[in-house]
């Protein structure tokens, strides 16, 4: 059933793609429900873990800590921890667990930061965070890789948001898309920055906490 | 029938060097209430886990021999299979609830379980007023208090209808009325219960049987008078020792007079007043609520209060009840120097006097709960501070390691001024020169 | 109302504000939905509404400048780099007015749901995406929790003569936040796995069944979405 669901949902987003590039002046319609469709194929993607308590429980914590970070942080325009608690959360355990932390994450904090059109698109795009560090999760051990990947996706986050936010509400000229981005160059550099500097405080730490507690989440018992 | 069946139960922890339980055997009998003592790190939580089937399938491990609930082999059935017919109530409150709804906490275990839809809500609410909090039923869990949160747990327990309650030191987030009132409820279920505390005079009281772990043997197994008879001296109930009081005549360190504090509208101290000498140890005591913990932040510190006089001389150090929050950093030698500066010579001396030499180099997490409780102790000791306040130093604490920490404060006494806050009266007898009682915004005055 | 409906309505409104090309309607949906974030209690909903009416505002005031199209020219202004020649014509003008109108209707939309649903309730309702719902809730109870550890750490450190200073300092909390969170967590999968989490055969607890207004919000949903589709 969740399967079915997962991928009636992944159809709906392709097709509502495809609507945006056929008739681009009215995008903003069919790019939110582009979103929503992706959303619920994670949703149900998340079904198919194990039945267990333990993964969803730990996404949770992960994504209310990540969420609490980025409260504590609200006053400082454009830092917050979010990128690389995901990104850590898809490195130590996984692709499917690193998506929902940085989904849930950003749906969490947007609870106590504000909620608005952009917050599936920052659960998209928080998402692909964890999808990213579980990708190259052999590549990022290092102090220094960790942190470029999260200056990168920094910016990458920045870019989506930006010509989302263009694509959807903005006329469709390059001049528009300079100012949209011109708006939020500071918060962008600051978030690009940001990332930057907790992932070094940090970043290291937090994937020996979490590969500390795999051994607890892999359990195996033997009987004797 | 025996409810409950444990044979030659040998399990160690994934990693573990020496098994958590070795060769334990024994029967619970439906309806029977057992208390479960012994000393931190004994296998008693460990034992309560296997009979609801957490271990070893939660924690993964080596497991020999047999355990059987309710005709339920735990190696065929899994700790969810079991939840219609065990509940368990752990320690912290925070840590077992769901949702932000009492009533749909309560609910949360019966739709786990199957329970038809029509019948689900008049279990809630009937559960809850058996635990007397029906009153609470819409209230939002984040605003409840920790014994308010407990009863909500056990709620969800008696919603459940076990046969068999598990409980592993439920209490110790809880004042004296609050425990009494928690096992009394439990206790009176008709189920069967096995509770397992640190304050042995509770259970002690109502118990049918006793089992005694140590070192993950079970080293005592009888009925409540025999055992009586039997146990080691430092877990049988006692009462308080009054101290006399020495008339010690040392300096005033910290002196608060007449205070008045109010997080929020309701003030919570109302002109309290406080007195510490150099070399004299006080025990402040009261309900939960009086301001106890208020009354000893202002007395080292923390807190400025919004009316009245504190002075005090030298350095201030408090203790908070909570050792989980002295695992800041990586390494317990820098842990306990991060009072002090990073001065580590000093770090390793204090660890020495805690009984903590070889642990210098672990990861603070790595250690068991009563290593924890050292550690925390360390952490303000290094400082040698002239005052010293200790925020519920014994919650969670065996017997015979409270016996070492009164003994730890009375050595080191004739330094400093000692405050202690505790709910513990025999422990305030056994430590302190004179005992305080706040009661709830009344002055207390010495 | 039950959560499902109001989704529904709120999402079709969203849905028709994005669609419709008629200024009015959008305006009419946008006023609407701001009257409802009203009834918010106070504190939290100024921090919703915030952010979507700023970026309504900027798209409505800045992105005139930026379109090139229409011809009846209102202002002419100076030529920047990178951004050209500006200029504002009425069509432009209007254009922007609508977007503006949608950014906020949508915006509002969503702040509406957060404002006033109840998360509980929700997860009560929730039916196949029920493990997401779950993370969700889990995730926005611990928040003040984490922060009261958080708050507990500081004065730990606080009680033993260590002042907490600055964004490093606090930046160096979030390890052993995260640690402790990491501990809560096994402790909480403990709990639930004990209460049954994961059986087959989980039932739900009946919701209070849907009120007329429950339906009225689902037909009004249906409509308004058929008729922007259709118009």
């Amino acid at each position: 059933m969740s399967r079915l669901a997962g991928l009636g949902a992944l159809a709906a987003a392709v097709a509502s793609a495809a609507w945006v590039a056929a008739a681009p002046a009215h995008s903003g319609f069919p790019l939110l429900l582009a979103a929503m469709g992706l959303l619920v194929a994670g949703a149900a993607w998340l079904e198919t873990g194990p039945a267990a308590s333990k993964e969803i429980v730990l996404v949770a914590t992960l994504a209310a800590v990540a969420a609490a970070g980025r409260v504590l942080f609200a006053a400082v325009p454009g830092v917050q921890p979010v990128t690389v608690v995901a990104v850590a959360a898809g490195a130590a355990l996984g692709a499917r667990a690193g998506f929902a932390t940085g989904a849930v994450a950003a749906l969490a904090s947007n609870f106590f930061l504000g909620q608005g059109p952009w917050t599936p698109w920052q659960m998209l795009a928080w998402g692909a965070c964890g999808l990213a560090g579980a990708a190259l999760a052999r590549l990022i051990r290092g102090r220094i890789a960790f942190a470029v990947l999260c200056c990168v996706l920094g910016f990458a986050f920045s870019a989506f948001m930006d010509i989302w936010l263009w694509v959807s509400f903005w006329p469709h000229t390059w001049q528009a898309l300079t100012l949209v981005v011109g708006q939020g160059i500071a918060f962008d550099v600051a978030h690009a920055v940001g990332n930057v500097a907790i992932a070094l405080t940090i970043g290291p730490e937090l994937r020996r906490l979490l590969e500390r507690y795999d051994r607890r989440l892999r359990t195996e018992v033997v009987w004797a | 029938m025996a409810l409950a069946v444990v044979d030659g139960l040998t399990f160690s922890y994934p990693g573990a060097e020496r098994p958590a339980l070795a060769d334990v055997s024994l029967r619970i009998e439906p309806g029977e209430i057992v208390a479960l003592l012994g000393p931190s790190g004994s296998g008693k939580s460990t034992l309560l886990r296997a009979l609801a089937g957490l271990v070893p399938h939660f924690h993964g491990g080596r497991f020999e021999g047999r355990v059987e609930v309710a005709g339920r082999d735990t190696r065929r059935f899994r700790p969810a299979d079991l939840a219609d017919e065990v509940a368990s109530l752990f320690q912290d409150p925070e840590d077992q609830v769901v949702f932000g709804r009492v009533a749909n906490e309560i609910a949360f275990g019966l739709e786990n379980l199957g329970t038809p839809p029509a019948a689900i809500w008049p279990r809630v609410h009937g559960a809850l007023a058996d635990a007397g909090i029906a009153r609470l039923a819409e209230r939002r869990t984040e605003t409840l208090s920790a014994g308010e949160l407990q009863r909500v747990c056990l709620a969800s327990t008696i919603a459940v209808e076990p046969s068999l309650l598990l409980l592993d030191e439920p209490t110790s987030q809880l004042d004296p009325a609050g425990a009494e009132a928690i096992l009394d409820l439990a206790c009176d279920l008709g189920a069967a219960v096995v509770v397992s505390e640190q304050r042995p005079a509770l259970p002690l009281e109502r118990c049918d049987r006793v089992l005694f772990v140590e070192n993950g043997r079970l080293a005592l197994d009888a009925p409540r008078e025999e055992a009586l008879a039997q146990l080691d001296p430092a877990y049988l109930p006692r009462s308080p020792e009054s101290r006399r009081e020495n008339g010690k005549e040392g300096a005033i360190l910290s002196r608060v007079e007449e205070v008045t504090f109010a997080y929020d509208a309701s003030p919570v101290l109302n002109c309290a007043s406080l007195e510490l000498r150099r070399g004299e140890i006080v025990a402040l005591t009261g309900p939960n609520g009086a301001g106890k913990t208020t009354l000893a932040k202002i007395a080292s510190g923390l807190l400025e209060p919004q009316a009245g006089v504190v002075e005090r001389s030298g350095r201030a150090c408090y203790l908070s009840q909570d050792p989980g929050r002295y695992l800041v950093t990586e390494r317990v030698e820098d842990e306990v120097a991060l009072a002090v500066g990073g001065d580590l010579g000093r770090a390793r001396a204090t660890l020495a006097r805690v009984g903590l030499s070889g642990f210098e180099h672990r990861h603070p997490r790595d250690l068991s709960s009563g290593e924890r409780e050292r550690l925390a102790l360390a952490c303000v000791l290094v400082a040698d501070p002239d005052v010293l306040v200790l925020d519920e130093p014994t919650r969670g604490v065996d017997p015979p390691r409270k016996a070492e920490l009164a003994e730890l404060l009375r050595t080191e006494a004739r330094k400093r001024a000692t405050l202690v806050v505790t709910h513990d009266l025999v422990f305030a007898g056994d430590v302190a020169d004179r005992t305080v009682e706040l009661g709830a915004l009344q002055a207390a005055h010495v | 109302m039950s959560p499902v409906p109001a989704a529904a309505l709120l999402a079709s409104l969203a849905a028709v504000a994005l669609i419709a090309d008629r200024g009015w309607v959008v305006g009419l949906i946008a006023a609407g939905l701001f009257v409802v974030c009203l009834a918010a209690p106070r504190a939290r909903r100024w921090l919703y509404l915030t952010g979507t009416l700023v970026s309504a505002l900027s798209v409505f005031l800045l992105s005139p400048l930026v379109a090139h199209t229409g011809t009846y020219v209102i202002w002419e202004g100076p030529s920047i780099p990178v951004i050209g020649f500006l200029d504002v014509t009425s069509e432009e003008l209007a254009a922007a007015g609508i977007q503006a109108l949608r950014l906020a209707a949508v915006g509002l939309a969503f702040a509406a749901y957060a404002l006033l649903l109840d998360l509980d309730r929700l997860l009560q309702a929730a039916g196949f995406a029920r493990r997401s719902v779950l993370a969700v809730g889990l995730a926005t109870r611990l928040v003040p929790t984490l922060e009261r550890d958080a708050a507990g750490f500081v004065e730990a450190l606080r009680g033993r003569g260590v002042e907490v200073e600055g964004v490093r300092g606090r930046a160096r909390l979030l390890s052993p936040v995260l640690a402790g969170s990491l501990e809560r967590a096994l402790n909480l999968a403990e709990a639930m796995e004990a209460r049954g989490f994961g059986r087959t055969g989980r039932t739900r607890a009946p919701m209070p069944p849907w009120t007329r207004l429950d339906r009225l919000a689902l037909a009004v949903a249906a409509a308004l979405l058929v008729g922007a589709l259709w118009l």
